[in-house]
């Protein structure tokens, strides 16, 4: 049975029918990774913690709120969400009234001065609100969610945080969390590692993979086939000359390699033979449609666009890890205004991940973690914005995280608290770094004592993820 | 661009810069039609890159890229920049430069501000910003790592404690954690200190340092009064014997696909070996490109002809030996754009769509590994399932339209295929080869070889037997198929030569190629995938 066949069966079957936006379907050559899978985002810019789930009444620290409101034991601020300001305030239709019959008096203006049309334009469509409050977050998934208060970054340098708070070290030379989990789970998987921003650096561990457009996806998944979105599309070569070209430059490449000393070259070669081992692999991935949210929220479809992607590759058992991004926290002017508009979106965002992978069925499968650069100075400067300040947080959820409650704290000054190393109690004991998370995340996650070993973290360990 | 990362403003160039001190950009612009347009927009993004451009192609030192008293403008970009003094050969020809100041408007009057080469560049300044906090230090650190070799992150870094920091009056200045970073960059800000917190482009000579910072300087000297801030830090960043060192570092990279190698953190000998190779070629070359007078060509030359660019194999070495020579030898994925030109020199055409976009940039830059200045940075250096399938489906695409216009010129025309024509079929009806057109079809496939890969191979040698064996097969196949009626005659009609790539004009009914009766251009099309995908093409 060929490709072309196996999708007719398979739409006639109803199967394409039951997957949205499924276009074309193929057989992995390889072997699926079936979880756990892991998704980091980064909130790029240094948040301020004192907007989510570490709030303060002081108002030296924030003018924005007054109040602070708990839902399951975890504090929230409680942000205001100007619609107006996010574009999602229905404007009224225009007047329109329609004109009788042309039999009747012909262009009578209607009550009111509306002109009169022969058929009135239907309504626009209305506009969805795709954004939640804190409390309405912290309702529908705080008993999910893990939150790290009081996490000293121990920089306020952009680039040293962003590295910090995805592989645990703030100095160069460690690789991305999700590069590392790549090399342990996905060694023989096409795109183990995808990144759509954030620190990802994978030091040779893992591919590192880009991912632009779904139409783009599809022609790359299909590469002889002229029309991939289109299941009557010829292709380019017959299915037997595609694969005797393969095989000519798979013999090419063998050859190449097999004569081959220099050792940098060599390990060029075999990477092209390693990625070209599992590029028809990708046949497996459905292409979801991508969601389109309403309103000033570019930046936040972006992110959820991401996951969709992610979760796909994890679905066709295609990744293990990815990188996900929004930025715009970098607020050193007009603070209140800026990071509770990038907050709103990123917790949003966030709600539209956690839904996302529910409807999936891959609730017990994903695992996530939040962070930023570093946190927000614990005071306004002359131009109402904050500057950087190395005390953060982190947020963490999945089958691996026992969520609905709230680990370490700041300060009334937003400093870091220490914690117990055997009951976490808040006191004395160790602070929470980059380096204490990153260490308890890769004990959770499994990554071998060789690998750890290859690229250390110094630190202590705490029993952070339950 | 991939250093200064300028191409971020390719389509938003006009609407960064201030209004008041460039007041006739919005006007000016608006009144261009949209090509016009788009030039424009280019040619004020790609300014400090057209500056280096034209130090190199006119051997100008290239310490001019933080010294020039100018920068170089097209007769659009001459407009913008309030600039009507400049004579230009052809005032139509917007690709014509030439050397300039930037004058900004001041109460009316075109009044021309400092320049220092990159530092003083609109583009660069906003694509490298300051803030009202920042105090230009962002800046310094640019510097630093661009100009001089110098990541000053890594020198100073250090965790920083906030408690100590809370007790001092001037953390930057007092506190020993921030001290380390903050008396070397703090002098080097000062350099910029004429420039406006928030209009980065905006030259502000009544601005004075803060007084609470550590002076305008760089190393141990500071600025005097009287001496034009921008202007003296270039002259320093100029003489600074890191200078030469960072700009045949960058070139290093460019052409190797990776940065030189760092110091040894371990005391593995192979290892050391091995950097202080690299270091002692390097060090040589930087010395040359000083000796030349900075001309960058001498580096380029000098960097093409070291062993770590020209190696291409070995004989079979010792376990230590091949750790000494790990990094000999380049290996490196080629970027999109890099691909793209080597595609269109291959065809003899810009594979372009009809609007003049490259196709392969415009749908695979990012995902083949590619960098939009902006968001996405960092080149993909390695291959992954995705690269692996955009360049099938780009061997395959360009393949597909590449042959049939190649049999539908005069052979003398061809780039690809001057050795053969849509009759030359290896074999006759009984299947029986035809000598001399088997000897044609080899030639082609040797000439194939040395003009899509850059190898000489024999013409009877087992790299010909290979894509022969290909092209025969795939013949057969063809053949087959045709007399059995399972193949059509026609290629597909996306593979038809319905129009010339070059001009996107429609060939007249008469002229198209569509038919393929013995499955020549099909089989052709095969043999020019498998090279298209070649690691030698690719890398």
């Amino acid at each position: 049975m060929n490709r072309r066949q196996l999708l007719k069966l398979v739409a006639a079957s109803g199967l394409g029918v039951a997957a949205p936006g499924l276009m074309r379907m193929g057989f992995a050559q390889g072997i699926r990774y079936e979880g756990p899978y892991w998704i980091f985002i980064h909130a790029g810019g240094g948040w301020d913690p004192r907007f989510h789930f570490d709030p303060t009444t002081n108002i030296e620290q924030n003018t924005l709120y007054t109040e602070i409101g708990t839902v399951g034991g975890i504090n929230f601020a409680p942000l205001p969400i100007d619609l107006d300001a996010f574009g999602l305030v229905q404007a009224p239709p225009e007047p329109c009234v329609e004109a009788p019959p042309p039999a009747a008096d012909a262009g009578a203006a209607g009550a009111g001065g509306a002109p009169a049309m022969e058929e009135c334009p239907p309504p626009p469509p209305a506009i969805v609100n795709p954004l939640i409050t804190n409390e309405e977050f912290l309702t529908r998934h705080g008993s999910k969610m893990l939150v790290i208060n009081g996490v000293d970054m121990g920089t306020n340098s952009h680039d040293e945080g962003s590295r910090a708070i995805l592989s645990g070290a703030t100095p160069e030379g460690s690789p991305a969390i999700g590069a590392l989990l790549a090399a342990q789970y996905g060694a023989t998987q096409p795109i183990p590692f995808i990144s759509f921003g954030g620190y990802d650096n994978t030091f040779g561990l893992s591919p590192l993979t880009r991912v632009g457009s779904s139409g783009a996806l599809r022609d790359i998944a299909f590469p002889n086939v002229v029309s991939p979105d289109n299941m009557d599309s010829d292709d380019f070569h017959t299915p037997n000359t595609y694969a005797r070209i393969r095989a000519a430059q798979g013999a090419r490449l063998d050859s190449l390699i097999a004569t081959q000393h220099l050792p940098n070259l060599l390990r060029a070669k075999e990477a092209l033979l390693k990625a070209r081992a599992s590029d028809s692999d990708l046949q497996a991935l459905q292409i979801p449609d991508l969601i389109e949210f309403d309103g000033n929220t570019g930046d936040m479809e972006r992110m959820v666009q991401g996951a969709q992607l992610a979760v796909a590759g994890f679905q066709a058992g295609l990744t293990v890890s990815a990188n996900l991004s929004i930025g715009g926290f970098d607020t050193h002017g007009n603070h209140d205004a800026d990071q509770s508009r990038q907050m709103i979106k990123l917790i949003s965002g966030i709600g539209h991940i956690l839904d996302l992978i529910e409807t999936q069925g891959m609730s017990g499968k994903v695992n996530i973690l939040v962070g930023s650069d570093f946190g927000r100075t614990p005071h306004y400067n002359e131009n109402n914005g904050k500057d950087h300040w190395p005390i953060s947080s982190v947020l963490a959820f999945g089958p691996n995280v026992q969520g609905g409650r709230v680990i370490g704290a700041s300060t009334a000054d937003q400093l870091a608290q220490s914690v117990d190393p055997t009951t976490l109690a808040v006191g004395s004991g160790i602070k929470i770094t980059p380096a204490v998370i990153h260490r308890a995340l890769r004990n959770m996650a499994g990554i071998d004592t060789a690998l750890q070993e290859r690229f250390p973290i110094v630190g202590e360990d705490l029993p952070l993820f339950g | 661009n991939d250093v200064f990362l300028t191409d971020r403003y390719l389509n938003q160039s006009n609407n960064i810069l201030s209004a008041e001190d460039f007041p006739l950009v919005a006007d000016y612009y608006e009144g261009l039609p949209e090509d016009q347009q788009q030039q424009l927009r280019r040619a004020l993004a790609r300014e400090p890159l057209d500056l280096i451009a034209y130090i190199v192609k006119y051997d100008i030192p290239f310490t001019h890229i933080v010294t020039a008293d100018y920068t170089v403008m097209t007769p659009q970009t001459a407009t913008v920049f309030n600039n009507n003094a400049i004579t230009f050969q052809s005032p139509t020809d917007y690709g014509e430069f030439q050397t300039g100041q930037i004058l900004v408007n001041r109460d009316g009057v075109a009044t021309p501000f400092p320049h220092a080469g990159i530092l003083t560049s609109p583009m660069w300044l906003n694509r490298f910003p300051t803030s009202p906090t920042n105090r230009n230090r962002h800046r310094a650190y640019v510097v630093l790592r661009d100009f001089l070799a110098t990541d000053i992150l890594a020198v100073a870094s250090r965790p920083i404690d906030p408690t100590k920091a809370v007790n001092l009056p001037n953390p930057t200045r007092e506190d020993p954690d921030c001290k380390t970073c903050h008396v070397v960059i703090d002098p080097i800000a000062g350099g910029f200190q004429h420039w406006d917190d928030n209009n980065q482009e905006q030259f502000r000579p009544d601005r004075e340092w803060h007084a609470e910072m550590f002076a305008p300087g760089f190393g141990k000297e500071l600025i005097q009064t009287g001496e034009v801030p921008e202007v003296w830090l270039g002259q320093r960043i100029a003489n600074d014997k890191r200078f030469p060192v960072a700009m045949v570092n960058h070139l290093f990279k460019a052409l190797m696909g990776r940065a030189p190698l760092a110091f040894p953190k371990d005391s593995d000998p192979n290892k050391y070996v091995a950097w202080s190779s690299e270091d002692a070629v390097l060090g040589d070359i930087s010395k040359a490109f000083v000796d030349s007078n900075f001309n960058l060509k001498v580096a380029i030359r000098e960097l093409i002809l070291s062993p770590y660019f020209r190696a291409a194999n070995a004989a079979e070495l010792t376990e230590d030996r091949a750790a000494q020579l790990d990094q000999v030898g380049t290996g490196h994925l080629l970027t999109p754009e890099a691909l793209n030109r080597k595609i269109s020199a291959v065809l003899g055409y810009p594979w372009n769509r009809d609007d003049g976009r490259s196709i392969f940039l415009s749908d695979y830059n990012l995902l083949y590994g590619g960098i939009d200045s902006d968001a996405v940075i960092k080149r993909l250096t390695q291959p992954n399932g995705i690269i692996a399938s955009i360049a099938w489906r780009v061997a395959n695409r360009v393949s597909c339209l590449g042959v049939s216009w190649e049999f539908n010129q005069a052979a003398e025309a061809r780039a690809l295929f001057p050795l053969v024509t849509m009759e030359t079929v290896p074999e006759d009806e009984l299947a029986q080869p035809i000598t001399a057109n088997v000897d044609a079809i080899r030639q082609n496939i040797q000439y194939l070889y040395s003009r899509i890969l850059g190898e000489t191979v024999a013409v009877d040698g087992p790299e010909v037997d290979l894509v022969y064996t290909l092209f025969l097969d795939t013949w057969r196949e063809g053949r087959a198929g045709l007399a059995d009626d399972t193949i059509d005659t026609n290629v597909h009609y996306t593979c038809q030569n319905r129009y010339n790539p070059v001009t996107f004009v429609e060939h007249p009914e008469g002229s198209r190629l569509a038919a393929d009766p013995d499955y020549v251009i099909r089989s052709w099309m095969a043999v020019l995938t498998f090279f298209f995908a070649d690691y030698q093409f690719l890398y």
